[in-house]
């Protein structure tokens, strides 16, 4: 349980500290200086001690969506496992719940969005929406798998009971054995998987992040309008986010546990900051790819993830 | 039992006293008016704690009366918990329906038809009633359609006074078949047990030939789904949300079309041993008409339109979850069974509040305004700020999200779903993985219209401002004139604002019941323990328990979480207040990148909010996208860009029967035509049925 | 040994998506390249361990047709006609994508191991799926696709489905039968490519919508 609170803190203290690294790995293959690694806390506190700018044309809900927006991605870290451990709250059938709270922070966004009525908000919201709509169905599909995957291992963490489908008794049955025992479902429904970080954080293939093109733009052109705290909030509530999917991804991929867990934690950490440097290298190298391409790409990722699954069914895992 | 049956028979005398108070008063005083209103819910709140104690205790309360001595008809009534648990949201909302209905009819002061526009509306809602605890067939049918004739006229008056529609014969025409096939299943049912009495049928159901057992379960289908708008079936409901006040679809959507959801509930049941296509025909077609309600609400451009079809959406998922409940007791999965009844009313209740809090704001917003397309409003969250905050929670809830009550509905169906993944095989696996997916497609969709029809409507800039700003042929001096005009606007909207008590206080009450609803119902859930026992007489008491116990436990985490959710907010906001106490807080014109002021023309419409959706599946849900095409360099003629939304159902569903056959020949016709890739494609079927046929065969 | 097989056909599948997927000529032309290589390395593996001169021939001419002659045809045809994407398909590419995860879905479930009564044992269970799912995928590949040359691709896709379900059930096939087809295969596309080259010098396309006007009235 303590450790399961060090993993929240880690998460909600550590999550700036990654986008830092992508964003210094590109400034390195770039040939720049880059900024700190810290950049992102300074811009946090210095948003914090700003004053704020609202629109005529907005409501009580635009002050309102930050923070509620927040909050949910806040709560879905309650549910999520890292390490060795499991979630500080875990229950059959979290994952719905985790969907739901993302959902729930991305339609308060929309909302805020919307009410500016603003043209380039607008746009940016009704582009966010059409995302949530292909990778949300694709990350049902995957969990959906990955059910399959551990109840078929037979693989019983202790302290979880086998029926209750949770996020943590995934992350715990994925271990070396089950990545020998269904390897080519897992490594199939990584593919889904890192499309859905990408696309939900708005990162290089499908959204450029360092832009000043509102046209190109998902979420940078829904917070036009925010100011100060309240835009330290959003900017804090994505890198949330990148650190929620970004451990899902972890978790998938990196089977390894010792017995140590904090030896465990650190390896999980070590293997976010890789991850973080994947990205930035895959920013640096990759183009955008064009807004009419965007749905293909999302919707082969969702048929992989049904590959994947219909894989798992048909007894391609080894015994 | 007597203090039941005397507050039973109480609350009708009060309701029979109303209607002939009203039958003879000819023109209404208000006082009067309220004095009445007063006494319906008094009545109200007399029935209500006879229905929790029905719920509670699990006693079925059985009365009779002779109605027609010479036919010597003894009609059979009981309130038993199921339908003591469908009249809850008759008792808790229709007389705050009747309190916005009697301030409409009195802001409007109407000369004639207000009588019988109220009178119409009691009609309802006590044929309501006598459907709900009738236990015999006459009974049943005369109600029912004395439900639908009463429901008719109500649209009729109502349309009359608005004197804008002319009323449809699609409402009536879908009630009819409805009505008829109860008439079939009823003569049916009569030939096999010489009897219209229910609990007659209910002991007999082994005795029953083959061919007629299929014929009442498909008259079954028809009859309840028509009513509730099951998917071929739901083309009336879009039409009639349209017509009338506001009250009026939030009698049909709220309370009315829950009959439907009643009725295959207890018809199953009692009929008892339901054929197996029926109940892939419930799943499948809920699915579906979930699936297809809430993307057909892109196609919509009013606010009604939306909600109509959100309402097909959701009584979609709860066929689908009458469906399961009883496919599971087939597959003897008791826990699918359990989890998906108590998901089922979770819905049902969260669905009914949600609907009347929406549809009375749009009757309000439709009321000041003159207004219902989505594209020519705008701004409604800053002119009255309450209502539309109210509407935001129902329309949080009915996108499914946490910390709302829909969403634990929702999560009890998918996490049972998920479960029964792993167990069962075949077919059956299909199903649940495509229940789940297609639940979570839904529920994005859901927060694509739901977000479309808040944002488009309610936030932004009014549009209407813009046509003024544009008819003035905008030499526009500067920012300062627009900000002018929409001041101006808004005061004069103000000026001619009438009194919103009559709509506000019955929004408040039942927002604030959809609040405690969402925050204790995993608390409250044992309660309903005697609802699902009705349905589960199969299952051991331990077996029971259990598993109810286990619904309660995690419905208890999810509370846990959502206390924590708000706490979090909490924390936040007051972060928030605290970092900003000391700061300046300016305020601006939106900023939009450098362009003065967000001209309300310069929104996005409900049309481009959802352009990537229909680019994509415009082609599957009807909506065509026209382009001029821009030949020259510098063209004489304005490019048009025009959407075109036309339904596929109506299409191609409801073609005229005379022309089908024309059509097949002509389909027959295109087969030779000429392209090699068509050959090809004819011989790849051709080997793919052959080998599927040879295989499967063997 | 079944984890390599697997997830070689796996990638079998996943590639020709991938060529489903995509509009230009040269994708395909490389996705039928890699083919080659995985059938060479699969004809080499299935002998269980037993490399002998015949399968290392049959493996050696298998890749050489498949990732040398047949795709140097091709890239010539392609480079003649100077065609290099498919510009207006009958169906979209998403809809390929997704008509083609359906057929994969849809051959392993008719083709599941319990429904079929074989003596012996195949290598592995998506075998035979994989085999017809090719099959289906270049039967749509010339359904779904105007462009001639994409059309032989979606031929010689269908021919490697043929080969596929022959490298697991007629493992003992005559050495002279496998060249034989072959051989074939390099005739059809050899000649294939010389009549395409033809027809877009004559008509300056290749879409076989027009190929009715080389009608005789």
């Amino acid at each position: 349980m303590i450790i399961s609170i060090f993993h929240l803190l880690l998460c909600w203290l550590g999550s700036p500290l990654l986008l830092g690294v992508i964003q210094r790995t590109k400034a390195k293959l770039a040939g720049r200086q880059g900024p700190p690694l810290l950049q992102n806390y300074y811009d946090l506190w210095k948003l914090m001690h700003k004053g704020a700018v609202f629109s005529d044309s907005t409501t009580i809900l635009f002050r309102l969506a930050p923070g509620i927006s927040l909050a949910s991605l806040l709560t879905a870290s309650l549910l999520l496992p890292f390490g060795q451990s499991e979630a500080v709250i875990s229950f059959a059938g979290d994952f719905i719940l985790f969907v739901a709270l993302l959902a729930l922070s991305r339609l308060m966004m929309i909302i805020a969005a919307l009410d500016t009525g603003s043209a380039f908000e607008g746009m940016g919201a009704s582009r966010d929406i059409i995302i949530a709509m292909l990778t949300e169905p694709t990350l049902m599909l995957t969990v959906a798998t990955l059910a399959n995957v551990a109840s078929k291992s037979g693989f019983s963490p202790t302290g979880l009971e086998k029926e209750f489908l949770s996020l943590s008794l995934f992350h715990t049955a994925i271990t070396l054995e089950t990545w020998s025992q269904s390897g080519i479902v897992l490594l199939l429904l990584l593919m889904p998987l890192s499309v859905i970080l990408l696309a939900e954080n708005a990162r290089m293939p499908f959204v450029d992040p360092s832009t000043h093109l509102e046209l190109t733009m998902v979420h940078e052109v829904m917070v036009l309008d925010h100011s100060g705290p309240d835009l330290g909030l959003i900017q804090y509530a994505q890198m949330i986010k990148f650190w929620l999917l970004g451990s899902l991804f972890i978790g998938l991929s990196v089977p390894f546990r010792t017995t140590v867990p904090l030896l465990d934690t650190g390896i999980d950490f070590i293997a976010m900051i890789g991850l973080a440097i994947a990205i930035g290298i895959i920013e640096s190298s990759s183009a955008r790819i064009r807004w009419q391409h965007f749905p293909q790409l999302l919707i082969s990722a969702m048929m992989l993830a049904l590959m994947a699954f219909v894989l798992g069914l048909e007894g391609i895992i080894y015994k | 039992m007597i203090s039941f049956t005397v507050g039973v028979s109480l609350w009708f005398c009060t309701i029979l006293l109303m209607t002939m108070v009203i039958l003879l008063a000819k023109r209404i005083h208000c006082l009067l008016m309220q004095a009445m209103v007063g006494l319906w819910l008094a009545g109200s709140l007399f029935i209500l704690p006879v229905l929790a104690l029905t719920i509670l205790t699990g006693e079925p309360l059985k009365f009779s009366l002779n109605i027609l001595p010479i036919l010597d008809l003894q009609a059979e009534f009981e309130l038993n918990p199921v339908n003591s648990f469908f009249l809850l949201p008759v008792c808790l909302l229709a007389p705050f329906l009747l309190l916005s209905l009697v301030g409409y009819v009195e802001r409007k002061r109407f000369i004639g038809v207000e009588n019988w526009l109220i009178l119409s509306f009691l009609a309802t809602i006590l044929a309501i009633l006598v459907v709900l605890l009738s236990q015999n067939a006459i009974v049943f049918l005369m109600a029912w359609e004395w439900m639908t004739l009463s429901a008719y006229v109500l649209i009729v008056l109502s349309v009359k006074l608005d004197k804008e529609v002319t009323p449809t014969w699609s409402f009536l025409a879908y009630g009819q078949i409805s009505g008829l096939s109860l008439m079939i299943l009823f003569l049916t049912m009569y030939a096999e047990n010489h009897s219209y009495s229910f609990g007659v049928w209910h002991k007999n159901t082994q005795l029953r030939a083959a061919l007629s057992h299929h014929l009442i379960y498909l008259c079954v289908l028809i009859a309840f789904g028509a009513k509730c708008g099951l998917f071929p079936m739901h083309h009336w409901l879009p039409i009639t949300y349209k017509l009338g006040h506001g009250i009026c679809p939030a009698l049909f959507s709220g309370i009315m079309s829950n009959l439907g959801i009643y009725g295959f509930l207890f018809f199953t049941t009692m009929l008892g041993s339901p054929p197996s296509w029926y109940l892939w025909a419930l799943m499948i077609l809920g699915l579906i008409s979930g699936l297809w309600g809430i993307a057909s609400s892109f196609r919509t451009t009013t606010l009604r339109g939306v909600l109509s079809f959100s309402s097909m959406e959701n009584f979609g998922l709860m066929v689908l979850l009458i469906g399961l409940s009883f496919y599971a007791v087939e597959i003897h999965l008791p826990k699918l069974q359990i989890f998906s009844l108590v998901s089922l009313m979770i819905l049902l209740i969260s669905h009914s509040v949600s609907k009347v809090i929406l549809f009375l704001g749009v009757s309000w917003v439709e009321e000041q305004t003159g207004k219902s397309k989505l594209d020519q409003l705008g701004g409604w969250m800053k002119k009255s700020p309450w209502i539309a905050g109210l509407m935001f929670l129902a329309v949080i809830n009915l996108v499914g999200l946490p910390p709302f009550c829909h969403f634990l509905g929702e999560y009890l169906l998918v996490v049972s779903a998920f479960e029964a993944i792993q167990i069962v095989s075949g077919v059956g696996n299909s199903l649940l993985l495509a229940i789940v997916v297609i639940m979570v497609m839904i529920s994005t969709l859901n927060s694509a219209a739901m977000s479309r029809m808040f944002g488009i409507s309610f936030l932004g800039v009014d549009r209407s401002t813009s046509k003024d700003s544009t008819s003035k042929d905008t030499n526009s001096k500067d920012s300062q004139n627009i900000e002018e005009s929409i001041s101006e606007s808004f005061i004069s909207q103000y000026s001619e604002k009438k009194s919103t008590i009559w709509i506000s206080i019955p929004l408040y009450f039942i927002s604030a019941f959809l609040v405690i609803l969402s925050l204790l119902l995993p608390i409250l859930l044992n309660q309903f323990l005697n609802i699902i026992y009705y349905f589960s007489g199969s299952l051991v008491d331990g077996d029971f328990m259990r598993i109810l116990g286990q619904a309660q436990d995690l419905l208890v985490k999810l509370f846990v979480v959502n206390i924590l959710f708000l706490i979090l907010i909490g924390i936040i906001f007051g972060f928030r207040t605290w970092v900003l106490k000391t700061k300046t807080i300016a305020k601006g014109p939106t900023w939009d990148c450098g362009f003065a002021q967000p001209e309300a023309r310069m929104q996005y419409t409900s049309g481009s909010y959802i352009e990537p959706f229909s680019n994509l599946a415009g082609p599957l849900i009807g909506i065509q996208k026209e382009i001029s095409p821009i030949l020259e360099a510098f063209p004489e003629r304005k490019p048009r860009l025009r959407l075109k939304y036309n339904d596929i159902t109506i299409e191609y569903m409801l073609a005229p029967l005379i022309l089908s056959l024309q059509y097949l020949a002509k389909r027959a016709k295109k087969l030779q035509n000429g392209r090699l890739n068509m050959y090809v494609l004819y011989i790849g079927i051709t080997i793919l049925v052959l080998l599927a046929w040879v295989i499967v065969s063997n | 040994m079944n984890r390599v097989i697997d997830f070689s056909l796996l990638a079998l599948v996943l590639s020709t998506i991938w060529m489903m997927g995509s509009s230009r000529l040269i994708t395909g032309i490389r996705v039928l390249i890699f083919h080659g290589y995985i059938f060479a390395y699969l004809t080499l593996i299935l002998g269980e361990g037993t490399i002998d001169l015949r399968i290392g021939f049959i493996a050696l001419f298998n890749w050489m047709t498949k990732s040398w002659l047949v795709p140097h045809l091709l890239i010539r045809a392609m480079r003649r006609t100077e065609i290099r994407a498919e510009h207006k398909p009958i169906l979209s590419y998403l809809t390929s994508i997704v008509l083609s995860v359906i057929i994969f879905s849809f051959s392993l479930w008719l083709l599941a191991p319990e429904r079929l009564h074989f003596r012996q044992r195949l290598p592995s269970n998506i075998f035979l799926p994989t085999a017809m799912f090719l099959i289906l995928c270049g039967l749509l590949l010339i359904i779904a696709r105007s462009n001639a040359l994409m059309q032989v691709i979606g031929y010689l896709t269908l021919e490697n489905g043929v080969i596929l379900t022959g490298l697991v059930l007629a493992r003992d096939e005559p050495l002279l039968l496998e060249m034989g087809i072959l051989i074939d295969i390099l005739g059809v596309v050899f000649i294939m490519g010389i009549v395409i080259f033809h027809i877009g010098r004559t008509f300056e396309s290749i879409g076989v919508e027009q190929l009715t006007l080389l009608k005789d009235d």
